[in-house]
């Protein structure tokens, strides 16, 4: 029991620390990330370069620290709106039932059927590449999962009796979703969310991997592994490094997602 | 008001509801690229990185005439959707063959692709699955979930490129680029049953283990019947159509998230087809590969839902309230 709260703690802690690191990357970073020098190509790690240089002369630590601030900003923000929305969605489809849910059913079965990359893919490139529409574009294929699971969930409170003695004492429709509703409904959301993280952080790199996400010369994982990709075979590091950024970032979001469920299925 | 609990009616309003959807899809994306600020006329004449004052305004205008352009959005859809009907998905902006020519022969690959990820997906998925619902915490339990973790923390092209840059540069075992011959699918195939076996092994041994806890299975026991035979001629085949539905999720997303995996391989599959059509703005061929990868899951999605009916007569009647989904 207690060993379960210390890991979700410690686990808070080290993403405290990751998210201190990426907002913080302008200090610490010793160099600027986009500043290519091509004397200074394909370097070993050095005092001056700790990981590094790629085929640009560009500074690999600096880049991945820019990268984490990138991906952790735009994976909290899409995660942000898609749960807010989803969720207010779901409650309102699995609370009232009727034409909201007849409404809404169609619509899930509708975004599902897309294959959420592609449509990421067609949404980001018809808009422009580019980091604010690449959020948008994870945004509108993002949220039916969390409208799925906050209507099964309500649709499953709705039964119960505490609910029904509060609508018997006469409290309002919305002070029933809000007080009694949303608060048993927050534990396993976040959980969802804290997963959701992880997945749209890989999202986003794989967007960006393709060409379909941040514009050129920004430094994001997924687009440095693209352009790692045509050293492969003699500096397999310029993909390693951002390979294991972003597989230790997903890796925490999907620990403290697992560490949150076992603690809620433990109360 | 009593329901009609006949079957014809459930499977007719399923084929209403898959129509629906179909047409809803189609036209949103229909609408998504009429929203494009490119004009499809000049992507057809000069190609996505042309500029403005390279067409005349006189051929530009004969262009829009032609494709249709100058009549209302309105119209325009129910042309495509008529044209759908008949096989004619337009012409493909880039290689002016037809989407539908284009579609059939960058279909081998990625189907045989799916069919074998499917298979060694199922193969390996449901026998561990059913030895991690069995023995819980045990060895292959915890191997699983070690290895389901990291499937779950890692990009799929990462996966990709470590075993495209191990087997193939490293090893040597297996050409980088291969001329399209079978030798060229397995490591995507690979790639593809790792990420999907290992998330759908905790799937079936969640699924299994909620039936393991049903109060027949005890009874069961108590009765003298032997374990294996609970296993298999009980819990099994009540837990079939949710691992149904599991699978056939899967399956619609070996389609469409296999266009990562195939570009890293460079396997001429659909999905290279439909990251290439999206990059040149190729309107056509865009929607003909949304369309069609929108029809597989659909279709898959359909056939489970036929299966489950068939299977569990309580569904047929009432809407919406279906288990195992």
């Amino acid at each position: 029991m207690k060993k379960n709260r210390l890991f979700f703690w410690v686990l808070l802690a080290l993403l405290a620390l990751l998210a201190l690191a990426a907002c913080f990357a302008p200090v610490l970073s010793p160099h600027d990330p986009n500043e290519t020098s091509l004397s200074h190509a394909l370097l070993s790690p050095s005092a001056q370069y700790p990981l590094g240089t790629d085929q640009l002369g560009r500074c690999m630590l600096s880049r991945i620290l820019y990268g984490a601030r990138l991906s952790l900003f735009s994976a909290v923000t899409v995660t942000v709106f898609v749960f807010l929305f989803g969720t207010v969605v779901g409650v309102c489809a699995g609370y009232f039932g009727g034409i909201v849910d007849g409404l809404l059913h169609p619509a899930i079965t509708m975004v599902q059927s897309f294959p959420k990359l592609i449509l990421a893919m067609a949404i980001a490139a018809l808009l422009g590449i580019g980091i604010e529409n690449m959020i948008l574009a994870l945004c509108l294929v993002g949220w039916v999962e969390y409208a799925r699971l906050s209507r099964s969930f309500t649709q499953a409170l709705r039964q119960q009796t505490f609910l029904q003695a509060a609508r018997l004492c006469g409290e309002s429709h919305g002070r029933i979703i809000v007080c009694r509703i949303i608060p048993n409904l927050l534990p396993p959301l976040l959980v969802q969310a804290s997963l959701g993280i992880a997945g749209v952080i890989l999202e986003i790199a794989a967007l960006s991997y393709l060409g379909f996400g941040v514009e050129e010369p920004l430094a994001e994982w997924g687009a440095m592994i693209s352009q790692g990709r045509g050293e492969m075979q003699t500096h397999v590091m310029l993909i390693v490094y951002p390979a294991v950024a972003l597989f230790l970032t997903a890796a925490l979001f999907q620990l403290l997602g697992e560490a949150g469920r076992d603690i809620i299925e433990e109360s | 008001m009593r329901r009609p609990r006949t079957l014809p009616l459930a499977i007719g309003r399923k084929l209403l509801q898959f129509f629906l959807v179909l047409l809803g899809v189609t036209f949103f994306t229909f609408a998504l690229l009429h929203l494009s600020p490119k004009n499809p006329a000049e992507l057809w004449l000069i190609g996505p990185g042309g500029q403005a004052g390279m067409v005349s305004p006189e051929a530009l205008a004969a262009q829009e005439k032609a494709m249709g352009l100058d009549r209302p959005f309105l119209v325009q859809y129910v042309r495509w959707l008529l044209g759908a009907m008949q096989g004619d998905l337009g012409l493909s902006f880039h290689s002016k063959l037809p989407v539908w020519t284009e579609l059939v022969t960058h279909m081998a690959p990625t189907m045989w692709m799916t069919l074998c990820a499917f298979l060694g997906t199922l193969l390996l998925a449901l026998p561990l699955g059913m030895v991690c619902a069995v023995r819980p915490g045990g060895v292959v339990d915890r191997v699983t979930q070690v290895l389901g973790f990291f499937a779950l923390s890692l990009p799929s092209f990462v996966v990709a490129l470590f075993l495209l840059w191990f087997v193939c540069m490293k090893m040597r075992l297996l050409p980088v680029i291969a001329a399209g011959g079978w030798k060229g699918l397995v490591l995507p195939v690979l790639v593809l049953i790792f990420q999907s076996a290992l998330k759908l092994i905790r799937q079936v041994k969640a699924i299994l283990r909620t039936q393991l806890q049903a109060p027949y299975v005890e009874g069961a026991r108590m009765r003298g019947v032997p374990e294996g035979t609970i296993l298999c001629s009980h819990v099994l085949k009540n837990s079939a159509p949710a691992i149904c539905t599991c699978l056939s999720f899967y399956l619609g997303a070996f389609f469409g998230g296999s266009a990562v995996i195939e570009t890293v391989f460079s396997v001429q599959g659909l999905g290279t087809l439909g990251v290439g059509a999206i990059g040149r703005m190729d309107y056509y061929l865009i929607q003909g590969f949304v369309l069609w990868c929108t029809v597989v899951f659909l279709v898959l999605n359909l056939l489970v839902d036929l299966f489950a009916l068939w299977a569990n007569p309580k569904l047929r009647q009432g809407r919406g309230e279906e288990e195992g989904r």
